[in-house]
């Protein structure tokens, strides 16, 4: 499903944020990414969603060589993967089912078809009754809730979060990861960074761990 | 098992979802400006206003071009002043020759004796008559020529041809001071033309800017849209729309206070038009003018947005 071929990034201002990562996580699979901050975790999903481009080596996502694809077709490779941030990123000017309704919007679903959709999304993270308020009313959890109901909507076969649970209480957090173990259940592979230890520890996934841009457990021995 | 599932939700046909697409940003974006009225209504004043000015300097020139046609009809004329020796036969064989030309609708002559008498009248006095010895003035003939040769270049090639006539001593066409006026008016056509342009480039930056600070507030919902996927057709849409909004409501605007300001003109021209004998009526926009002015103001509001989206959009992965 990802899969990384000694990939080197180095942003512009010269800062090397990733090198020689090599990794491969297979379609079905839940992996944690975790290493501190800075250690280049947000750059490598940028990468898998090609938000960022490699400066060396091969990212392939759904099999689809990520440096190969024109500028036009990032935006169909990115309708196949959900992806949650730590913040919501909701749009605040609108409601919580136009919030979800988005990725079907940009692909061209019908009303009809969205209607049920979102609602199915919105009933999978418990939000359904809360369709008609505004992102900011809600409590940061339930953002966070709305945000994941925004990545599963059109059924991505791969969903990339970052730091889903960093403003979040112990207990919301081990709620949200019960809903990515869901998930995970009925096929869509998960990766997910994360710095928090403890909550990666109790949940016996596969591992990754980056330091200072270099990968130094795959997790997989 | 959810990838046929997904596969079945998808839309039919590419063209309807393509025409909803457009539907949806188009009323998205109208709802938009309803929604941010005020702000949106002092620019779409603004464009207006830059439409509006030389578009009443086009009406005006347009105006004043008909007024100098109707002088030109009236007031063309060819004088001819007939050699002083020429008996009344061959006076009268000229004034036939000339009243048979195709190119000239009327003769009028004024005969020596008639002049002289014009002359006295002038003056005031009958005395000088009596004090010239002899008649000194020739016989001069005024020509009307036809209404379909009334351009400089054909009246001046007519003029030349009663020049050379053997009986004729002078042929004066009287319309220099028509050619200075009309040198005038072409003046004025292309200083509304620059004018134009210049203002219409103004249209274009103002909407550019107008919606370059719409993209502004916008950064992070564009981050949010590229992020699920949209394409950046799918992101330009409602703003190009919002472009083509405001050029729709400042060139209907601006049509209306074109109108208004030639109503409001009326008066005052139908009152000095009347002091010379007259009678004139102001020419507004015509509809197919007004319509152009809508559709053109309509293609700047969309070029505006255009540059200035695309400019945003590349700034975004």
């Amino acid at each position: 499903m990802i899969q990384f071929k000694n990939v080197s990034k180095k942003y512009t201002n010269g800062h090397e944020a990733l090198k020689h990562v090599s990794l491969h996580i297979r379609p079905g699979e839940m992996a944690f990414l975790t290493g501190h901050s800075g250690a280049g975790k947000s750059t490598l999903l940028k990468l898998i969603i090609a938000q960022e481009r490699v400066s060396r080596g091969q990212v392939i996502v759904t099999g689809k060589e990520l440096d190969a694809l024109s500028r036009g077709q990032i935006p169909h490779l990115r309708r196949s993967i959900g992806v949650v941030f730590q913040d919501a990123q909701l749009l605040t000017q609108q409601t919580v089912f136009e919030n979800v309704a988005l990725p079907l919007l940009v692909s061209g679903f019908n009303y009809y078809e969205i209607g049920k959709s979102v609602r199915a999304a919105l009933d999978m993270v418990g939000l359904l009754e809360k369709e008609k308020y505004l992102p900011l009313s809600l409590s940061g959890g339930e953002q966070q809730r709305v945000s994941i109901a925004r990545a599963i909507v059109n059924r991505p076969t791969l969903i990339l979060a970052d730091e889903p649970t960093g403003n979040l209480d112990p207990e919301l957090s081990a709620e949200i990861m019960r809903l990515f173990e869901n998930l995970n259940a009925s096929g869509t592979t998960m990766l997910i960074a994360s710095h928090d230890l403890s909550l990666i520890a109790s949940m016996h996934h596969r591992v990754l761990t980056l330091k200072q841009g270099m990968l130094i457990n795959n997790g997989k021995d | 098992m959810a990838k046929t599932k997904h596969k079945q939700r998808r839309p039919k046909t590419k063209l309807n979802v393509y025409f909803a697409c457009h539907m949806r940003a188009c009323f998205a974006s109208l709802g938009r400006m309803v929604r941010a009225s005020f702000a949106n209504f002092i620019t779409i004043l603004v464009i207006a206003i830059a439409l509006t000015l030389p578009l009443t300097f086009y009406v005006a020139t347009k105006n004043v071009s008909l007024v100098t046609q109707d002088w030109s009809s009236a007031s063309t004329q060819i004088t001819i002043y007939l050699k002083a020796d020429l008996t009344r036969i061959q006076t009268q064989d000229v004034l036939h020759e000339l009243r048979a030309n195709t190119n000239i609708a009327n003769v009028r002559y004024i005969s020596p004796t008639r002049g002289l008498n014009q002359f006295a009248k002038v003056l005031g006095s009958s005395e000088i008559t009596h004090l010239l010895r002899c008649n000194p003035l020739p016989g001069v003939v005024i020509l009307q020529p036809i209404l379909s040769l009334r351009n400089p270049a054909q009246l001046q090639q007519l003029a030349n041809r009663l020049q050379e006539m053997s009986s004729v001593d002078i042929a004066q066409l009287d319309m220099q001071w028509l050619q200075r006026l009309d040198g005038i008016i072409n003046l004025a056509n292309s200083a509304v033309f620059i004018l134009a342009l210049l203002l219409g480039f103004g249209v274009l930056l103002i909407i550019g800017n107008t919606i370059r600070l719409a993209t502004r507030d916008e950064h992070r919902e564009i981050a949010v849209f590229k992020l699920v996927g949209a394409t950046n057709a799918f992101i330009r849409r409602p703003f190009l729309y919002i472009g083509i909004w405001y050029g729709f409501f400042s060139g209907v605007i601006a049509w209306v206070l074109v109108s208004v300001i030639i109503d409001w003109l009326q008066a005052p021209v139908s009152s000095l038009a009347s002091s010379y004998g007259g009678r004139f009526i102001l020419q507004g926009l015509s509809f197919d003018a007004g319509l152009s002015l809508v559709l053109i103001s309509m293609f700047l509001g969309l070029m505006g947005a255009w540059i200035t989206v695309n400019r945003s959009l590349k700034a975004h992965y």
